[in-house]
């Protein structure tokens, strides 16, 4: 390399030192700022914490509260889904019937079929019943082994008593049938 | 060191969510997924995989009131902490890691886990040797296969913040020997490339330049990363490489990492102006201004652009074309002058201006805000934009988040209980009315007549039973008949003496008799009977007093109307009360933003007048270098001679399409130039 070049690129990168001083300086400034930012956020952070945490306190009352309003014990009715595996259906959408009458519906997202597939449950109704005979019937919508469309239900018949009723619909995996099979559980409580 | 702690924060929080992922994970995996024991435990889990910590945590508090998840051993206090510490409750989550530990009864596992997040606290307040010492309170042998690639992770994330390099060497070496082939943990990218960064900081480029390599080293996996991040970290990597090698005067090899760089995202300017920078060391001056060029296209509120600008015209003066070049210093004079207004007006409007609605954060708690069409429009955006990648800007946003949510929540509340208090109110209104109904119906009295006719009862029967009257409890219509006619034929015969004959008389004996014997024999029986009838007669009618008092009781205390009523009042006050506590804090916030935006600004415009600077000097210095004959340095005929290549986006530099969501805030990007530039100094 030439000694002229040689000089071009020292100029040069005196010239792309001054610019990258100049940013780095301020940069320095700026971490200044932070760092005192950061010891007013730290009390911040704490009352942040302690509302959440008052809260949920509130939240979880005003839950019961509401379950004890709308849904006391000797009449309520609970249905939950969850999936065991869920290799053989690719969940859209599930509808839950009481006696004929829709009572739920769901469509479902990637997320929440994902949570599910995790094993996660979901609740899918909380309800009132009247004492005596009811049917409960839910249908499931989705996607099928060999990417079919898969359309099943599943039903119980409920003998409603004083005492609340828990149902929890299962889709599961028959790796015997290589296909989704639907049930329902009855929950003792 | 604010980029350092910027990258800290954003790698100790991928640490918590993997963390916490994977305990929950495990604790999933060590039952069949269906068999829950408890479903609190299993809606727990679906609102926490799908991050909504408010509601997870909402049903365990709900659970652990009415006494607790059944049959899921520790697995809901290590959620609960788990959670706890991604909802950014960090108190609260030491507090329950450390209530596991104090319990001697628990089992390694839950004892591991428990270290792990409290080391990982710790790591989040940038207490390296306490989250150093809890990890290693953790008992390695025993843990689980993820749990030990966390606590690597960790380690070696800890020994960097240590500048313990070597330290951090060997712990990564130990993740990758450990994790085998098939995993697809994505920890060995992150570590690679904070290990790099901080061989950066520390000088050592080659070596760092060897470790970003090592980020782009392993072929796109489909399941370690998703596609878009595993590219976005591919960028960076290629960046700060190219930077480093700048720094080792590796032109050739610097230029190389740059073209490796989409051209699509953020980053990108970065390498733009390296690229340019690259060439510029090799006296490629016309290489260096393509990317330049390419960058004075985008908006001159990044300092790339604003360097470009600058480095523009010099470029032209080493290729001699010194109009050009002049052209091009006046271009960036007026741009910096504009920008220059544009950030005091900026500055003005924050004065004024509500960030919060700026923020849009509301519309979504999970929505990229800052892509909200409106908010482009924004004067003040393209700052905050800046902002955004910063670490410390967006816990703050997250923190607002957290706040804005928690409002909406009470929200949603208050609109309910406003329904509930009007449908306490009208089964108030419909209990009164019952009450009025059993007014007029008059049960009471109803039941007092029962009462005193069953007290007549009870005293006959007393009769019957004294008196043995076994006539009293003949029943049948033809017995009652024939005890009537008898007991009248008996009496006749007795009245009429001797005018009836003997035979007669003795006939209505008999009948008498007869009847009598019959009705002797039924006597106890029937008497049992009758007072077994009494008795069921006496308990129902207590049953129905019972019953009475009760609804009366309803009615006058209502029992499941006034306490509830007390309930929803207190529930409205507690909310108004959050909601202010709630507001207070927002403002806080936001008024803590808005201080943050100023200094960006300030900083902004700190830089662009060091920038307009430079540029007046360089006008200034070709103005006095001026040929002698007068020529003039801008003709305006002669610039289509000059015109230089021109650069379609996307030539050279761009090979995928894609979206970085890894922000342009790392220390290596930054500590490369800023290194160079100090040396020089």
């Amino acid at each position: 390399m030439s000694a002229a070049s040689v000089s071009v690129i020292n100029r040069s990168r005196q010239f792309a030192s001054a610019i990258l001083l100049g940013a780095s300086l301020l940069l320095g400034t700026s971490s200044a700022t932070f760092a005192q930012d950061s010891e007013n956020s730290q009390s911040v952070s704490d009352q942040i914490e302690d509302l959440k945490k008052q809260v949920l306190s509130l939240n979880r009352d005003l839950l019961i509260l509401e379950e004890e309003l709308l849904y006391p014990a000797n009449s309520q009715v609970a249905v939950y889904l969850s999936m065991d595996v869920g290799e053989f259906f690719e969940l859209d959408a599930v509808k839950v019937h009481i006696d004929d009458k829709l009572v739920a519906s769901e469509l479902y997202t990637e997320h929440q079929v994902d949570a599910l597939f995790r094993g996660g449950v979901q609740r899918l109704y909380l309800g009132n019943l009247k004492t005596g005979d009811h049917r409960l019937t839910a249908f499931f919508t989705g996607i099928g082994p060999q990417g079919r469309e898969y359309k099943r239900a599943a039903e119980v018949s409920i003998n409603k008593e004083t005492e609340g009723k828990v149902y929890e619909l299962k889709i599961v995996d028959s790796t015997v049938k290589l296909q989704p099979v639907f049930e329902i559980k009855e929950w003792q409580l | 060191m604010a980029t350092v702690a910027a990258k800290t924060l954003r790698l100790s929080l991928a640490a918590a969510t993997l963390s916490v992922c994977s305990l929950a994970a495990e604790a999933a995996k060590k039952e069949a997924l269906s068999s829950v024991a408890d479903l609190s435990y299993g809606v727990t889990l679906y609102h926490y995989f799908q991050n909504d910590y408010f509601n997870a945590l909402s049903e365990l508090y709900v659970a652990k009131e009415r006494g607790g998840i059944q049959g899921h051993s520790d697995n809901p206090a290590i959620i609960e902490g788990g959670i706890s510490l991604a909802f950014g409750m960090h108190n609260t989550a030491s507090d329950l890691f450390n209530e596991l530990l104090a319990d001697e009864s628990k089992p390694t596992s839950v004892k591991n886990a428990a270290w792990l997040n409290l080391s990982k606290l710790a790591y989040q307040r940038s207490q390296w040797s306490t989250a150093a010492q809890s990890l290693a309170n953790l008992d390695a042998e025993n843990a689980s296969h993820l749990v030990n690639i966390e606590r690597l992770a960790l380690q070696t994330n800890i020994h960097i913040h240590q500048d313990n390099l070597q330290a951090a060497e060997d712990s990564l070496n130990l993740l990758i020997e450990s994790k085998g082939k098939k995993d697809p943990t994505a920890w060995p990218y992150y570590l690679h490339h904070n290990l790099a960064s901080a061989y950066g900081r520390n000088g050592n480029f080659s070596q760092a330049i060897s470790h970003y390599q090592s980020v782009y080293a392993a072929d796109l996996t489909e399941y370690s990363l998703e596609p878009d991040l595993q590219l976005a970290l591919r960028d960076k990597a290629h960046t700060a490489a190219g930077f480093s090698h700048l720094a080792l005067n590796e032109y050739e090899a610097a230029q190389a990492e740059f073209n490796q760089v989409r051209l699509v995202d953020g980053l990108s300017n970065q390498a733009l102006l390296g690229s340019g920078w690259a060439a510029y060391g090799q006296e490629v001056y016309g290489d260096a201004i393509r990317p330049w060029q390419e960058l004075l296209r985008r908006s001159l509120f990044e300092p790339e652009v604003q360097e470009a600008s600058l480095a523009l015209p010099f470029a032209y003066e080493k290729m001699g074309a010194q109009g050009e070049a002049l052209l091009a210093y006046l271009d960036a004079e007026n741009t910096y002058e504009s920008e220059l207004d544009r950030i005091d007006t900026a500055t003005r409007a924050l004065s004024d201006i509500a960030l919060l609605p700026l923020l849009n954060i509301e519309v979504d708690r999970n929505s990229n805000w800052l892509n909200t069409p409106e908010l482009v429009e924004a004067p003040i955006i393209n700052y905050l934009q800046r902002l955004v990648t910063r670490n410390q800007f967006q816990a703050r946003v997250q923190e607002l988040r957290d706040m804005q949510a928690l409002i909406e929540e009470l929200t949603v509340w208050e609109q309910k209980l406003t329904d509930y208090q009007d449908l306490n109110q009208a089964r108030t209104e419909q209990r009164a009315q019952q009450d009025l109904e059993i007014q007029n119906r008059d049960y009471d009295t109803l039941i007092q007549t029962l009462a005193e006719q069953k007290a007549t009862v009870d005293t006959e029967i007393s009769r019957i039973r004294s008196e043995e009257d076994y006539f009293a409890l003949a029943t049948d219509p033809d017995t009652l008949d024939l005890i009537k006619r008898a007991k009248r034929s008996k009496a006749l015969a007795e009245k009429a003496g001797d005018l009836v004959s003997p035979r007669k008389q003795a006939q209505a004996k008999l009948y008498w008799g007869i009847l009598y014997w019959q009705q002797s024999q039924n006597f106890h029986d029937n008497l049992w009977t009758l007072e077994q009838q009494r008795d069921s007669l006496a308990r129902e009618i207590s049953t129905v007093k019972d019953s009475f008092d009760r609804v009366m009781d309803a009615s006058h205390n209502a029992p499941d109307i006034i306490p509830m009523q007390q309930r929803l009042d207190q529930a409205e006050a507690d909310i108004a009360q959050k909601q202010d506590n709630l507001t207070q804090l927002l403002a806080t916030i936001e008024n803590e933003l808005r201080t943050e935006l100023l200094a960006e600004l300030e900083q902004q415009k700190l830089r662009v007048r060091f920038y307009l600077a430079e540029t007046k000097l360089s006008i200034a210095r070709l103005y006095d270098t001026r040929p002698i004959d007068g020529d003039l340095l801008i003709d305006t005929n002669e610039q289509e001679t000059h015109s230089l290549p021109e650069v379609s986006p996307g030539s050279g530099n761009s090979d995928i399409n894609g979206n970085s969501i890894i922000d342009d805030d790392t220390s290596a990007l930054d500590s490369a130039p800023q290194e160079e530039g100090s040396d020089d100094a």
